[in-house]
C-alpha cells in the first residue's frame, strides 16, 4: 500500500459529471463541461502541490545557504588566523621573529603539537522523523489514515497492567529493542575488555569473524532466513509473528530469543500517550474529543506539565499503581526490590553458560518501572530496560503476569530489612526460588515471604557466598550486575531492571550457585559488610566500578545519542581487542517485523526512530531499495554505498537512500586526530575500519544510521545474491549536527 | 427527416470527440507538469543532499582546523 506523498485530486475527472437531478439538454456537453471543470480542479491541486514542493526546496536551499555563508566566514577567519601562526616556533627560535609578529597572540606550531588531542563533540539530532519534521503533504496524507482501534479503552479490564493498544501498534518498540541491544553490547564489550585486558590479538581476529555468516538463534529465525533466501518476501513472516503471539505460549517460552523490550507496558502509555489513559476515566473524558491515539498522543512536544498532570491522576489510583509508578525510589528500600535485585544479578551471572539468547532475558514483570519523571526526549519508556517481546510479555502474562502488581510494602517493613541485613531475605528468596519450578514462582509469592521480618541468622550469612555476586558478571549481561546499590545512586537502576529480573531467574539460580563461589556476596548493605568487603579487595573494587557504571548508565541511557556515543567510546578504547566478533554477534538478531499496519503508523507517528526498508540486494555491492509499503512516504533519498565511492541507485522516483559512510568510520577518521603525535600519521587502528552493520544514511538531508540486519549482511558476505533476493534493513534514524570543537580538558 | 436527425447526432458525437481530445490534451499536459515537478524535485533534492554533504565535511574540517589553530581556552 504505497502512500503517495502528494496526490493530485480529483483523480477521476469524468466520473459523476452528469447531474442526476436535473434534465440536461445535451448530456455529452454536460459531461464535457464537468470533465473540464474537474481538470481545472486538478490543475489547481497540482499548483498547490507545486507550491508546497517549491517551498520545501526553497527552505532547504535557504538553510544550506546559511550554512554555506557561515562556513565561508569561518574559513575567512581561519585564513587570517593561519597567517598569524608563529612559524618560527617550529624551529624553536621564537626570538628571531620580527617584533610585529610577537605582539600578537601567537600560537607556535610546536605548541600545537603538544596540546591535547582534538575531540569532536558531535551533537546528535534526534527524532528527525517525527511529527515536527513531517512535511505538510505527508501530514495531510496521514490525517486521512484510519486510527487504530480504541483498544486502550479496554485497559481497565486488563489484569496484567499492559496497554492493550500496544499489542496492536507500538511506536516505541523498535527503539526499545535497539536500545537494549546497544546497551547490552556495550556492556559486554566493556566487560570483556576488563576481563581480558591482555587478550592477544589472535589470528582469528576480526576478519574471520566478520566474514562469518551468522547463524540464527532459533528455528523460527532459521526458517525465516531460508524462506527469505528463496526469494520470498518478508512480510508473510509478520503473520507468523502475529500468530505466534496469539498462539502457543509454550513455544514462546521455549525458544530462546534475544531480549525484546516489553513495550506493551501500560506505564509507557502514561508517559507518552496523554490521551490513551483508559485507566483514568476522568482524564480520558477530557480529551475524548481529540484523536485518542494517532494524532495527539505522539505529539513530539510532549511537555512536562502533561506528565505531571498524569502523575497526579495516577496518585488517585490504587496503591498498587502508585507503587508501580513511583517505585523507582522505593524499590531501593523495600525487600521486594532487594529480592529482585539479587536474583537478577544471579541471572546475569549465569549468562555465560547460556549465551546471549538465554531464557534469562525474559519478558517483563507487571510492576513497571516508573518513567513518569523521565521526560526523555524520545518519549519512550526508556527508563525501563524491560525485556521480552510483546509476544512474550503476553505469553508470560498467561502464567505470572496476570497477578496484580504488588502493593507497596508497609513503611515499617521498609526499614526492617536494612536493619537486619537483607541478605537473609535475599537468600531465602533464592532458596525458595531454586526449590520451586522455574516457571511457577510468582512475584506475589516472593513478596509474601519477603514481608516477613527477616531473621538474621549467622549461618545464612555465611552461606551467602554461593549467591551470585555482581562482579564477575558475564560479558553478555544485558544488565550490569547491579550490586545492591547504595540508596541514592543505584535506586533508579534497581527500578530499571526491576522488570527484567523476574524472568528465568529461577532457572538461572538453579544452575549458578555451585559454580559461583566468589567471596564477597554482593553485600546488601555495603556499610555493614565493609570489613568483609575490604578483605576481598578485588571484589570490592569491582563492585564500585559497576556502581559507577550504573550511575553513568542511568544517566545516559535515555536517548539515542548518548547510547551511541557511549558505544563509540567503548569501541575506541576497545580497539586492541577483537571486538568485531562480539559486535556482530550483538547485532545478530531476528528482527521482528511488526504488524504491517503498525509499521505504517510508525512511520507516520511521532517516535519514529526506526523503520523498515526492504532492500533488494542485486550484487554484492549494489543495494537498491524497494519501496516497502512503509517507506514510500519518504521523500527522495538516494542510495549509495561507501565502498563504491558514492554510487547512487534510485528505484522509485520517490525513494532512494544514500549511504554516506559507515558509522564508526565517519566518527573516527574525520573528527579525531592526534595532534600531539607529530605529523599525525594517525595510527588509529579504527580509522579504516568498516562497520558492516551500520551506515550513515543521508535522508532528507539528515544523517541517519542505517543498520542492516543479519540477513542482508550475510547475504553480502556470501556473494550469492540474485536480483530477487530480499534482505531487510532497518533504519535507525539519527541525525548529526556537526558541531565539533576542541576538547581541552 | 431521419437523415437530418442522424446528421445532427453525428455532429454531436463528432463535437464530443473533439472535446474529449481537447480534454485529453489538457490532462496529458497536467501529467507532464507533474512529471516534470517530480523529476525536478528529485534532482533538486539530490543536489541539495550532495551539497549538504560537502558542507558537512567542510564544517568538520573547519572545526578541526579551528581547534588546532586556537590557543588556550578560547575556542574562537
Amino acid at each position: 500500500m504505497p502512500l503517495p506523498k502528494r496526490q493530485v485530486e480529483p483523480i477521476h475527472v469524468s466520473r459523476n459529471t452528469l447531474p442526476g437531478d436535473m434534465p440536461v439538454p445535451s448530456e455529452l456537453e454536460a459531461v464535457t463541461n464537468g470533465t473540464l471543470a474537474n481538470t481545472v480542479r486538478q490543475l489547481s491541486s497540482l499548483s498547490r502541490h507545486a507550491e508546497d514542493l517549491f517551498g520545501e526546496l526553497q527552505k532547504e536551499a535557504a538553510t544550506l545557504a546559511a550554512r554555506a555563508t557561515s562556513v565561508q566566514s569561518r574559513i575567512d577567519r581561519l585564513a587570517v588566523k593561519v597567517t598569524q601562526l608563529d612559524s618560527g616556533g617550529e624551529e624553536g627560535t621564537p626570538d628571531l621573529l620580527p617584533p610585529h609578529h610577537q605582539q600578537k597572540p601567537l600560537l607556535s606550531l610546536q605548541d600545537m603539537h603538544l596540546r591535547k588531542a582534538f575531540k569532536s563533540s558531535v551533537v546528535f539530532d534526534q527524532q528527525v522523523v517525527s511529527r515536527d519534521t513531517m512535511p505538510s503533504a505527508m501530514l495531510e496524507q496521514y490525517m486521512q489514515c484510519d486510527k487504530p482501534p480504541p483498544l486502550h479503552k479496554l485497559n481497565p479490564y486488563r489484569e496484567d497492567g499492559k496497554d492493550g493498544l500496544k499489542f496492536y501498534t507500538d511506536p516505541n518498540y523498535f527503539f526499545d529493542l535497539w536500545r537494549q541491544e546497544m546497551l547490552k553490547d556495550t556492556e559486554r564489550m566493556m566487560h570483556d575488555r576488563g576481563k581480558k585486558p591482555h587478550r592477544p590479538r589472535g589470528a582469528e581476529g576480526g576478519r574471520q569473524h566478520k566474514k562469518r555468516v551468522r547463524q540464527p538463534h532459533n528455528t523460527r529465525e532459521r526458517q525465516r532466513q531460508v524462506a527469505v533466501g528463496q526469494g520470498e518476501y518478508l512480510m508473510p513472516e509478520l503473520n507468523s509473528y502475529r500468530s505466534s503471539k496469539a498462539g502457543s505460549y509454550e513455544e514462546d517460552m521455549i525458544d530462546q530469543r534475544p531480549p525484546r523490550p516489553s513495550s506493551i507496558e501500560l506505564r509507557s502509555n502514561y508517559t507518552e500517550n496523554d490521551h490513551g489513559g483508559g485507566m483514568h476515566p476522568q482524564h480520558h473524558m477530557l480529551n475524548q474529543d481529540n484523536d485518542p491515539y494517532g494524532r495527539s498522543n505522539y505529539q513530539p512536544g510532549y511537555n512536562m506539565h502533561t506528565a505531571i498532570y498524569i502523575q497526579q491522576q495516577q496518585q488517585q489510583q490504587q496503591q498498587q499503581q502508585q507503587h508501580v509508578i513511583y517505585g523507582r525510589g522505593m524499590n531501593m528500600q523495600d525487600p521486594y526490590g532487594h529480592t529482585i535485585d539479587n536474583r537478577q544479578s544471579g541471572r546475569s551471572n549465569s549468562i555465560p553458560q547460556n549465551g546471549p539468547g538465554t531464557p534469562g532475558q525474559r519478558p517483563s514483570q507487571p510492576p513497571p518501572a516508573p518513567p513518569s519523571t523521565n521526560n526523555s526526549e524520545s518519549n519512550t519508556p526508556t527508563t525501563l530496560s524491560a525485556s521480552g517481546t510483546p509476544t512474550r510479555g503476553r505469553s508470560m502474562s498467561a502464567t505470572r503476569d496476570t497477578l496484580p502488581p504488588p502493593p507497596p510494602p508497609p513503611n515499617d517493613m521498609v526499614t526492617s530489612p536494612q536493619s537486619n541485613g537483607s541478605i537473609p531475605s535475599h537468600m531465602r528468596s533464592q532458596m525458595r526460588s531454586s526449590m520451586s519450578p522455574p516457571r511457577t514462582a510468582s512475584p506475589h509469592n516472593h513478596m509474601d515471604h519477603d514481608y516477613l521480618p527477616p531473621p538474621p541468622p549467622a549461618p545464612e550469612e555465611h552461606s551467602a557466598p554461593p549467591s551470585p555476586p555482581p562482579a564477575p558478571s558475564p560479558p553478555s549481561a544485558a544488565v550490569p550486575p547491579p550490586p545492591p546499590p547504595p540508596p541514592p545512586a543505584g535506586a533508579s537502576e534497581t527500578g530499571l531492571h526491576h522488570i527484567m529480573a523476574n524472568g528465568d531467574v529461577n532457572k538461572v539460580i538453579l544452575k549458578s550457585p555451585p559454580k559461583k563461589a566468589p567471596p564477597a556476596p554482593k553485600p546488601v548493605d555495603p556499610r555493614s559488610d565493609l570489613l568483609k568487603a575490604i578483605r576481598d579487595g578485588i571484589t570490592l573494587r569491582k563492585v564500585e566500578k559497576s556502581e559507577m557504571k550504573e550511575v553513568e548508565k542511568s544517566n545516559a541511557l535515555h536517548d539515542v545519542a548518548s547510547i551511541l556515543a557511549r558505544r563509540v567510546a567503548v569501541e575506541f578504547s576497545d580497539s586492541e581487542s577483537g571486538s568485531d566478533s562480539e559486535e556482530s554477534d550483538g547485532w545478530e538478531e531476528e528482527v521482528h517485523l511488526s504488524l504491517y499496519d503498525s509499521t505504517v503508523r510508525r512511520w507516520f507517528g511521532l517516535n519514529i526512530l526506526n523503520a523498515w526498508l526492504t532492500m533488494n540486494v542485486q550484487v554484492m555491492v549494489n543495494c537498491c531499495i524497494i519501496v516497502n509499503s512503509a517507506t514510500i512516504c519518504f521523500s527522495p533519498i538516494s542510495l549509495t554505498i561507501p565502498t563504491t565511492s558514492g554510487q547512487t541507485f534510485q528505484f522509485n522516483p520517490n525513494l532512494s537512500v544514500q549511504f554516506v559512510a559507515p558509522l564508526f568510520q565517519t566518527t573516527t577518521s574525520t573528527t579525531t586526530a592526534r595532534p600531539n603525535r607529530k605529523n599525525s600519521k594517525n595510527p588509529n587502528p579504527n580509522r579504516n575500519r568498516v562497520d558492516n552493520d551500520n551506515f550513515w544514511v543521508r535522508l532528507n538531508n539528515r544523517l541517519l544510521v542505517m543498520r542492516q540486519n543479519a540477513l542482508l549482511n550475510s547475504a553480502r558476505h556470501q556473494h550469492n545474491i540474485d536480483q530477487n533476493h530480499y534482505g531487510a534493513c532497518w533504519l535507525q534514524i539519527i541525525t548529526v549536527k556537526q558541531q565539533s570543537q576542541a576538547c581541552r580538558d | 427527416m431521419a437523415h437530418v436527425q442522424r446528421e445532427a447526432i453525428q455532429k454531436q458525437i463528432q463535437q464530443d470527440w473533439a472535446n474529449r481530445e481537447y480534454i485529453e490534451v489538457i490532462t496529458q499536459s497536467i501529467k507532464k507538469i507533474s512529471d516534470f515537478l517530480n523529476s525536478f524535485d528529485m534532482s533538486c533534492r539530490s543536489r541539495l543532499a550532495t551539497l549538504n554533504e560537502k558542507l558537512t565535511i567542510l564544517e568538520r574540517k573547519i572545526d578541526y582546523l579551528e581547534a588546532r589553530v586556537t590557543k588556550g581556552d578560547a575556542l574562537t
